[in-house]
């Protein structure tokens, strides 16, 4: 039985890992049919990568071991982080060895790693790239801690399937307006974490404008395949936070086939949901301009906070 | 208590509490017709909850006042301001005196000031308790956005958030006022928010600017 188990906490992580590639692809489909173009399969970043992993690597003489360490620290801190986020079931993650707190700094590391990166080889664009992303992580970070803090506050626990159950215990009564500003911040949050639009721009190498995109500039091959799949499947974890910690209806609560099997039905639509709605997002705002980044992830922290403190002080609402 | 009304009181305090969220949103919005379109978000917002309100205890007078709120604070004013707008051809507040962050940051401590306050104060009627502090919040965050921006047309909506929470006031604390003083206030900022659309106006026509920092220079 305990076998079984495990075999299903490493199924749910293979999920994120096997599907990110997939939400990738839909979201720039749907991006290109709104912008009327035709665009390419929604299997085109699979593609991608195994062409990525199939090319030879170039790296430049003067970086040290941390460039060549920087994608596999990625790429493995990202697959941690996805054990502890459960996707299709509440009963099987490993969750004994972490909670959503350990989450936060899961995906902290990597990030610290790749400004790492981006300052190692010594371009002018990877520099520039680093600190544009440590400075958006270091407003990003303690919002999305307070978000996490609102839900682990409303169950009583910070462990992700803890605070599912509670949720689907309860049904609507956990459902106050602390939550729906929680809802709201996560997403502003995922959207500056992830490099979405109005944030950092996916889809451009525009050299003035990049922030994700300049910091890995100088990788190519098995690396660069390797830091794309970890950025993919990061979009999708967030998806995956967003979906299941606030609306967790159709998770599985016992292990059968067909409940699993429902489970995954109800996760692929959900997650399906949201990858519209970032397509729709994204092709209905602008870039903000730099400076105004901290403005907007103030806004984040702002709703954030008034999420928590509407737990205990403010009792929003007549 | 039966599902019905759980559903209702969960519906009351859902909107109330989208009112003071709409409240934050004004303070960080920049483009000025957003900031109408919110102010016509909470005035909605606030109108439908009383009115679930005024049904939910029978009061309905409430009710009725309610709808003519809504019409009036949640369409007629945001249209007339909009029509201001469009004549006078300024869409967005570039330098405030207090920056976005730092006023949101504000607004969460006058936010944090108002329920600890109220919190002392009534202590026997929970009801009371909450309504009245989400109006002293309102009425501060109004406040606030009168105070920290320079266009004219965002003062005019910091008053307007203002009125809404002394509205508020009024029906956490005594069920709204009697009918005619409420359908009176109703018109009155009506008529308010023309002579002030006006006044927007004539700043305009004078300065070339609604920017209510040239309003301090003397002119002979």
């Amino acid at each position: 039985m305990n076998k079984i188990n495990f075999m299903i906490a490493l199924f749910q992580a293979a999920i994120l890992l096997i599907l990110a590639p997939l939400a990738i692809g839909l979201i720039k489909k749907t991006k290109a049919l709104l912008q009327n173009r035709q665009g390419a399969t929604i299997f085109q970043p699979y593609w991608d990568l195994l062409k990525n992993f199939r090319k030879e690597e170039v790296i430049s003489e003067t970086t040290s071991w941390i460039f060549r360490a920087v994608p596999l620290i990625c790429f493995s801190s990202i697959l941690i982080s996805c054990l502890l986020v459960p996707t299709i079931s509440i009963n099987h993650s490993l969750k004994f060895t972490g909670d959503l707190i350990a989450l936060v700094y899961l995906l902290a590391l990597p990030r610290f790693f790749m400004a790492l990166a981006g300052l190692d080889a010594g371009s002018a664009f990877g520099g520039m790239g680093s600190s544009r992303e440590v400075m958006i992580s270091s407003t990003a970070e303690p919002a999305l801690i307070l978000v996490l803090f609102t839900m682990a506050v409303t169950a009583g626990t910070t462990q992700a399937e803890e605070i599912i159950r509670t949720i689907l215990q309860k049904g609507w009564m956990t459902y106050w307006p602390g939550t729906v500003l929680a809802f709201v911040s996560l997403f502003l949050i995922t959207l500056a974490e992830c490099g979405r639009l109005p944030v950092d721009n996916p889809a451009t190498h525009l050299e003035l404008t990049m922030i994700h995109e300049a910091m890995i500039l100088e990788y190519s091959g098995k690396s660069l395949a390797l830091i794309e799949w970890a950025s993919m499947t990061k979009l999708l974890l967030f998806f995956t936070l967003l979906a299941n910690i606030f609306f967790p209806w159709g998770i599985a609560q016992e292990t059968s086939l067909i409940s699993l099997g429902n489970s995954m039905i109800f996760f692929i639509l959900k997650i399906g949901l949201f990858c519209l709605l970032l397509a729709f997002i994204e092709t209905s705002t602008a870039k903000l301009r730099l400076f105004r980044v901290p403005d907007f992830l103030g806004t984040a922290f702002v709703l954030a906070l008034l999420a928590l403190l509407s737990q205990s002080i403010l009792k929003l609402g007549l | 208590m039966n599902t019905h009304s759980f559903y209702l009181t969960q519906a009351i305090t859902f909107f109330s509490a989208l009112s003071l969220v709409s409240a934050f949103g004004m303070l960080s919005l920049r483009t000025l017709r957003l900031c109408i379109r919110t102010y016509a978000a909470q005035s909605l917002c606030l109108g439908f909850t009383a009115f679930l309100l005024g049904l939910s205890l029978r009061h309905y007078h409430v009710a009725i006042i309610a709808m003519v709120v809504m019409i009036v604070k949640g369409l007629l004013i945001p249209w007339f301001l909009d029509k201001v707008m469009e004549e006078v051809r300024i869409k967005r507040e570039l330098d405030p005196f207090v920056s976005y962050p730092i006023s949101m940051f504000i607004g969460v401590g006058l936010a944090l000031v108002s329920y600890s306050l109220v919190d002392r104060v009534i202590m026997n009627d929970p009801f009371a308790a909450k309504g009245f502090s989400l109006a002293l919040t309102l009425i501060l965050l109004g406040l606030w956005l009168m105070v920290s921006r320079k266009k004219a047309m965002i003062q005019v909506l910091g008053l307007l958030v203002v009125e809404n929470g002394l509205f508020v006031a009024a029906l956490s604390t005594s069920f709204s006022m009697p009918m005619i003083v409420e359908l009176g206030l109703v018109f009155d900022l009506l008529i308010a928010v023309v002579i002030m659309g006006m006044l927007i106006f004539r700043i305009q026509n004078t300065f070339s600017s609604i920017n209510t920092e040239h309003l301090n220079r003397l002119k002979g």
